[in-house]
């Protein structure tokens, strides 16, 4: 027992000065296994604020699963690495999964990363160089204008009912590549759409440039660590080894699929700068890069089916954009929140360093009518 | 019932063909249809939500395809009528579903 404290201490210090020698930041706990939970305690401190948020996102009108109201079905707040309130509804809990559909771009952002930091490319490769059976006049493309989404690909984004109407889904890339004969192999099938501008000049909302920043990174990582490399290192890392990552024949990511605490031990690793437990998981620098608006949005947007939000890298930002006349899009929230969006039904990951907090949604809102300012407000109530 | 015959039918073409100048093969149906396979298999089996729960979150494109659930194979069929069918099947805990 003599000898046990100094062994402590000299442990101790030997992991702080590991992550101090890759710029990590440290934590009391890190969440890998279990996060630790105040829920019921801040319900009692304020309960005011609690049944304000629940009044507002917990309502339902109509008969279930009626499609109309105000409604969630799982939300949960972390605020300085602790859960502060939680709850779930319409049949989900803390282990059931959600598609996060869009939300898939962040964490092929954050795979990027994890290839970048194991020397597997670079991100001014060609997509020529781990992709073949691409058109010789695409191979200009880097894999920086693909996280940047601005490969300059021709490319129809408009979604299935996006519109709220009959679209004429056949017109949509995405459908296309999804469900239809891109589906085989959606990177190729991505890269081999003609070009509408050349690479890194314009800015244009596409999963087709995710699908293929995908299959490139996958196309680099998967020879030498194998087809589960996305769990290995990066998602087991984080304790999101449950989630679930639909792909294509080739193995490129379509959908990330994964519980709200799973979705919010993802905000974390980018709360804390891409480290995780004192290990360095991202590149440094890739975290603040990821909430930089690439040059080709400020320079020209191609808009469709896009609304007023600024895109970081697989992230988009509460920044404004002078260049295209954009404000922030959360008046209300600092300017360094970032935010995943995309998913279904107001679905929606928000990660605020300046206040140590997160916000994950599981949105159910099919009628679209709920007012996120005003969710989020009622959040940051709680999180005081 | 003659009249409800025609008008389904043309309905179907109209939607089978609504754009005659898309850019891609399959037509709208098809593309409801093989989406609602996927997202329903991936629904009832990657995410485990009720089928009620599913059978609405797998709509949310159009709500005019049918399905089937095989559970001993873990794998979903949605059909239009008997024209267009699609099926997703369970790979793996991790891969979730993928088309057959």
């Amino acid at each position: 027992m003599k000898n046990f404290f100094p062994a402590v201490i000299l442990l101790a210090t030997l992991v702080a000065g590991a992550a101090r020698a890759q710029n990590c930041p440290t934590r009391p706990y890190w969440p890998t296994t279990e996060w630790r939970s105040r829920a019921a305690e801040v319900k009692a401190a304020r309960a005011a604020e609690v049944a304000a948020l629940e009044d507002y996102a917990f309502k339902v009108t109509g008969n279930e699963p009626g499609l109309t109201g105000v409604r969630v079905a799982g939300f949960l707040i972390v605020k300085s690495g602790e859960i502060v309130y939680e709850r779930y509804a319409l049949g989900a809990d803390d282990d059931k999964r959600q598609n996060y559909m869009g939300f898939a771009r962040s964490v092929v952002g954050a795979l990027t990363g994890v290839a970048v930091a194991h020397g597997a490319l670079t991100l001014d490769d060609s997509v020529c160089a781990h992709l073949d059976n691409v058109p010789e006049g695409n191979c200009t493309i880097q894999v920086q204008h693909l996280l940047d989404m601005s490969s300059g690909l021709d490319w129809q984004e408009s979604h299935l009912g996006a519109t709220g109407a009959l679209d004429p889904v056949q017109h949509c890339s995405v459908a296309a590549m999804s469900f239809g004969e891109g589906r085989a192999d959606m990177a190729r099938f991505a890269l081999n759409h003609p070009r509408r501008d050349e690479p890194g000049a314009t800015w244009q909302f596409s999963t087709g440039d995710s699908l293929a920043l995908s299959g490139v990174v996958g196309a680099a990582m998967t020879p030498q660590y194998g087809e589960h490399w996305p769990w290995s290192l990066l998602l087991d890392r984080i304790g999101a080894g449950n989630s679930v990552f639909t792909h294509d024949p080739r193995g490129a990511l379509l959908h990330w699929i994964a519980s709200l605490r799973d979705l919010a031990r993802f905000g974390y690793l980018y709360l804390n700068d891409g480290c995780w437990d004192g290990e360095r998981l991202l590149p440094e620098h890739w975290v603040a890069e990821s909430r930089t608006v690439p040059e080709a949005f400020k320079r020209k947007r191609v808009v469709e089916l896009w609304g007023t939000e600024v895109a970081g890298r697989g992230w988009m930002v509460n920044q404004a954009v002078p260049e295209q006349g954009l404000n922030k899009s959360w008046p209300n929230l600092p300017d360094d929140a970032f935010f995943m969006a995309g998913g279904l039904d107001g679905t929606i990951l928000f990660v605020i360093p300046s206040l140590d907090l997160l916000v994950a949604i599981w949105g159910n809102n099919h009628d679209g009518n709920y007012d996120m300012g005003r969710m989020m407000d009622l959040s940051l109530a709680i999180a005081r | 019932m003659r009249r409800l015959t025609i008008a389904v039918c043309v309905l179907v073409s109209a939607l089978a063909c609504w754009a005659c100048s898309a850019r891609y093969q399959q037509n709208d149906l098809e593309l409801v249809v093989a989406s609602r396979a996927t997202l329903m298999c991936t629904c009832v089996y990657t995410m485990g939500m009720s089928e009620q729960w599913c059978d609405v979150f797998s709509t949310y494109t159009v709500p005019l395809s049918t399905y089937t659930i095989d559970d001993e194979h873990q794998v979903v069929e949605a059909q239009f009528g008997l024209m267009w069918s699609d099926r997703a099947r369970l790979v793996s805990d991790q891969f979730g579903c993928i088309f057959e």
